[in-house]
């Protein structure tokens, strides 16, 4: 049995398509009779083994507290990567789990699964935030609980942390100044990945400003309360100051709310132009409940900024307050970029400023399938059609006016959101039919050359 | 059998071909590799590596231990063994003092696969 334990690297990875068809359960006895049973007690069952996901080692049992005391017999001085569940956890566990940094140093990655309420994370706050206080070589760490300033500050100083989700607190208060003068400059120095909560959009911000991720590629944003459009202004402004304008790739900022909080303070043009400053931009995707104004300008930028944009989507669950000034015309300089595979923005067809007895545009992107137009007004369902089935021949679904918010948001009736509706159901199945008379009248013309 | 396959490094790297082409079958790639592994004692050592390499539950272990450990009843496969404080390197060689009932594998699970 050693000899194969000896060869066992990876163990408990959470795979759910195979793991409940083919995972039995293991009893706590078991664990504790390998646990009398070690030939020598301080070795670890599996020497080798470099990642241990003990939640997806014990998922399903309905005995997690009592094995939960039997991660040692696996936590060695080769295992760098470890993810447990803190959820319902009881003082036994907890003390277990501030004993990890001293027991084993060596943990470079740590993932804490955490599931309870706000109100429950509360108690373990603390002791992971002092957990995290003692270790100092990792590499990624993840928790959604709410680390405290002091931990945060801690987890700024790594040189090596390259990957982070965790939960951060408000900075407004009081201490927060005193915490800054330990951290080390410059903060954050090795992270590529970031995935933050936060209760105020400044407190993310904040953090940005007094630390130097430069080497950051994956910004995440998840805020609780909604945000007021002059904060994302600060956010985008302060990403745009604090991080490498040729590393970071990615960008997802998002708040769950749909209704518009300031209808009449929408994001403008000036408060988007900080983000295109980031020459390699691939993914875009912003969702806050805030309109947004933006107008065929700010395309043509991406367009020249973002040469590598893959996906962007802005506001399409909310919609954008009726305010957007983009045009069909003013799409051609976005869809000519080659990389473009998702694209979800608002715009305002209700006039069609490019038609079929214009010169053609030459631009033809056969990578998007899908569009999501969210409050997309449009009055000739078949002139735009005509026009989209050029620039976009391969769209076969177009999604608008989804949710109910979105109307709400444009101060538009319900009974207008479904004609606008239907009028863009429309349009996506005429892009089918116009796209396969174009090929064909192609191949007709190539014929007689 | 081709002198190539007598490369530790080329012999791992069909290996990892083999579990990357089979990553969401693992009952087809461990079975894939446990003939693969049983074919000569060149390929035996890194074929059992990569076997052995992941494993998603500690139920593949526990069933390397004596065959006589294992019973049947009520539908499901108890193990039922004995153990005594760390004497041997063997956990099959540790068997003395009173059983214990320690735990159940679930009837699917051969203990081939």
């Amino acid at each position: 049995m050693l000899s194969y334990a000896s060869r066992i690297k990876v163990l408990g990875r959470h795979i759910y398509e195979i793991k409940y068809e083919f995972t039995p359960q293991i009893s706590a006895e078991v664990f504790r009779a390998l646990s009398w049973s070690r030939p020598v007690p301080a070795a670890p069952l599996c020497p080798n083994l470099h990642t241990l996901d003990w939640s997806g080692l014990l998922d399903g049992t309905d005995e997690e507290e009592e094995i939960f005391g039997y991660l040692h017999l696996f936590l060695g001085p080769s295992v760098r990567h470890l993810e447990f569940n803190l959820y319902n956890a009881d003082f036994t566990r907890m003390s277990i789990i501030l004993s990890l940094p001293r027991n084993y140093p060596g943990l470079t990655s740590v993932e804490i699964n955490d599931y309870s309420d706000n109100d429950d994370k509360q108690d373990g706050c603390g002791t992971i935030s002092d957990a995290v206080c003692q270790w100092n070589q990792l590499e990624l760490f993840s928790w959604s609980g709410c680390l405290s300033h002091r931990a945060l500050i801690h987890l700024a100083g790594f040189t090596k942390l390259q990957t982070m989700m965790v939960s951060i607190p408000d900075v407004s208060i009081i201490n927060w100044q005193a915490h800054l003068s330990t951290l080390q400059a410059p903060g954050f120095c090795a992270l590529r990945k970031a995935v933050i909560t936060c209760d105020q959009i400044l407190s993310c911000a904040s953090l940005i400003d007094i630390t130097s991720p430069r080497q950051l590629d994956s910004f995440t944003l998840t805020v609780r309360n909604p945000p007021e459009a002059a904060a994302v202004w600060r956010l985008f402004q302060t990403l745009g100051t604090r991080c490498s304008h040729t590393t970071l790739t990615k960008i997802t900022v998002h708040n769950s709310r749909y209704i518009h909080t300031q209808p009449f303070n929408p994001i403008n043009e000036e408060m988007f132009r900080p983000l295109l400053a980031f020459s390699n931009m691939a993914v875009v995707n912003i969702s806050f409940p805030l309109a947004f104004r933006l107008g065929n300008g700010v395309l043509r930028d991406i367009s020249t900024s973002w040469p590598r944009l893959r996906a962007l989507h802005i506001n399409t669950m909310s919609g954008w307050g009726g305010q957007s000034q983009i045009t069909l015309a003013g799409l051609i300089p976005l869809l000519s970029l080659p990389q473009l595979e998702e694209l979800s923005i608002v715009i305002n067809a209700s006039v069609v400023d490019h038609t079929l007895d214009m010169p053609p545009t030459g631009v033809s992107n056969t990578k998007i399938r899908y569009l999501n137009l969210a409050d997309s007004v449009i009055e000739n369902e078949h002139s735009v059609a005509a026009f989209l089935s050029d620039v976009l021949p391969n769209v076969r679904q177009i999604r608008s006016w989804y949710p109910g918010e979105a109307a709400q948001n444009a101060s538009g009736s319900f009974a207008d959101a479904k004609k606008y509706e239907a009028r863009w159901n429309t349009v996506a199945a005429l892009i089918a039919t116009f796209a396969e008379v174009r090929e064909q009248e192609r191949k007709a013309a190539r014929k007689c050359e | 059998m081709h002198k190539a396959l007598l490369i530790s490094e080329i012999v791992a790297d069909v290996c990892s071909e083999l579990v990357n082409e089979h990553f969401w079958d693992h009952c087809q790639y461990h079975g894939t590799l446990a003939a693969f592994a049983a074919t000569c004692r060149a390929i035996s050592e890194p074929a059992l590596d990569a076997l052995w390499c992941t494993q998603l539950s500690l139920a593949p272990l526990l069933r390397c231990m004596a065959p006589d450990l294992l019973g049947e009843g009520d539908g499901e496969t108890y193990l039922v063994h004995h153990f005594c404080v760390g004497s041997t390197l063997d956990f099959t060689h540790l068997l003395f003092a009173s059983s214990i009932y320690a735990g159940q594998l679930s009837p699917q699970t051969g203990r081939d696969c």
